[in-house]
């Protein structure tokens, strides 16, 4: 595969949420608004690059059955700083987000990316598929958020969308984040199999 | 042998930078989020008792621990106000929230200010949410302006009174226009989909004040008898 191939595939050959199907949680989580889908994208995508730089740089030196810990070791490292920065720099976002900053460490998409790509292929590579798994989970997550933040809110980015009008909670709340994931994954599956 | 000691190299060797990089990065913001936290416990204060002078920090100890409380004063209309603002915790959804209430001689809130709340984004988190008045084709088209600072869930507890019962009701999000029924029925409208925080915010505010009226003599400035105790929470009825 090309390195161009290795950036581009995140987007929608393998996307992370709708194609593998791994990083869900997160996903229904954050796309209540746009400004906090993005701000999880940020954040999610700094530690898996730094994460696919890192066990792309130790996968020499891995022992394999202690893969697993040393992947969550320097997981949670990257977490942890993130966690820090955003506490000391953008105390908002870090209280919008709140509990779903430190539980990136779980993030599926990080992990499984260590494990499936990082810990087999080049640095240079590593950062490619890092940064296009974080792009493709972030257009996923920006077109929930978008979707359940004019229905449900009313608003796009905090701003109200169309004075007096009221919107439909529940999209707001977790059925909201099902009915859309689920329509999304619908109607990709039917671009799928058309092309098939 | 080989089994054990080159992944446990491996793994003290990577713990050990782990630790290195993240002691790194600790050392470098904690002094700043030190000094936000300290600025946070002021700015909630401000917020608490707008435009009192805060005299002094007391504290008193009941069964359930010790409480702190700050005193303050302010001139309105040519006599002294005297005004109290203390911290509630309690539990909401998925965590503690800590607020810093305030209000006067006469128990009506002056302030509320959320200072810590761990509640799920977009529902109970919003509890911190600042509502901007602006539409979002005044923000593409660049007319949008300086919005408040206050969340409007704080708002709604402004000149709620704490002699009687809050009540919390389900009429959507607060609005300016909603002060006009709420405040004098003594109500909150609950923040869509988060009952539980409001219900916890409101809870927390009733217990604190519960235990500071049991310990603590506040009287009306003009009607306490020179020398003479009395219990504070007959005397104010």
């Amino acid at each position: 595969m090309s390195m161009i191939a290795e950036f581009t595939k995140g987007i929608w050959k393998r996307n992370p949420i709708l194609i593998i199907g791994i990083g869900i949680c997160p996903t229904l989580a954050v796309s209540t608004s746009l400004s906090n889908a993005l701000w999880m994208t940020l954040a999610a995508t700094f530690v898996l690059v730094c994460s696919n730089i890192l066990v792309s740089m130790v996968k020499g030196i891995t022992p394999a059955h202690i893969r697993i810990p040393i992947f969550i070791t320097i997981i949670a490292t990257f977490v942890i700083i993130v966690e820090l920065t955003l506490k000391a720099y953008q105390p908002s976002v870090y209280s919008a987000l709140g509990i779903f900053i430190p539980l990136i460490v779980v993030n599926c998409i990080i992990l499984g990316r260590a494990e499936e790509f990082a810990s087999k292929n080049g640095i240079f590579a590593s950062i490619l598929d890092g940064l296009g798994m974080g792009l493709g989970f972030g257009l996923t997550l920006s077109l929930l958020a978008i979707i359940r933040e004019t229905i449900g809110a009313n608003k796009l980015l905090g701003y109200t969308l169309i004075k007096g009008y009221e919107p439909v909670g529940a999209m707001v709340a977790a059925p909201g984040a099902f009915f859309t994931l689920g329509l999304i994954l619908w109607g990709i599956n039917r671009i799928k199999a058309k092309g098939n | 042998m080989k089994y054990f000691v080159k992944p446990t190299l491996v793994l003290a060797l990577l713990a050990g930078f782990a630790g290195f990089l993240l002691a790194f990065v600790n050392s470098s913001t904690k002094n700043v989020i030190a000094g936000m936290e300290k600025e946070k416990s002021k700015l909630a204060l401000a917020v608490a008792l707008p435009g009192f002078t805060i005299l002094e920090e007391k504290s008193f100890k009941d069964d359930k621990g010790e409480f702190f409380y700050h005193t303050a004063e302010i001139n309105e209309n040519g006599k002294t106000v005297k005004g109290y603002a203390f911290t509630a915790e309690g539990s909401g959804y998925s965590g503690t929230l800590r607020t810093m209430v305030g209000f006067d001689e006469n128990f009506v809130i002056r302030g509320i200010s959320i200072m810590k709340q761990s509640e799920t984004p977009g529902l109970g988190a919003r509890c911190q949410e600042i509502a901007s008045k602006y539409t979002f084709a005044d923000f593409v088209t660049g007319n949008a302006g300086e919005d408040e600072i206050k969340p409007w869930f704080e708002k709604q507890f402004e000149s709620l009174s704490l002699s009687k019962e809050i009540k919390v009701v389900n009429k959507g999000d607060w609005n300016e226009s909603m002060k006009d029924s709420l405040i004098p029925a003594n109500e909150v409208s609950a923040i869509s989909g988060a009952t539980v925080t409001t219900n916890a915010v409101r809870r927390s505010i009733e217990e604190s004040f519960a235990r500071m009226k049991a310990n603590v003599e506040m009287l009306p400035s003009e009607t306490i008898p020179a020398g003479e105790e009395t219990n504070s929470a007959e005397a104010v009825q």
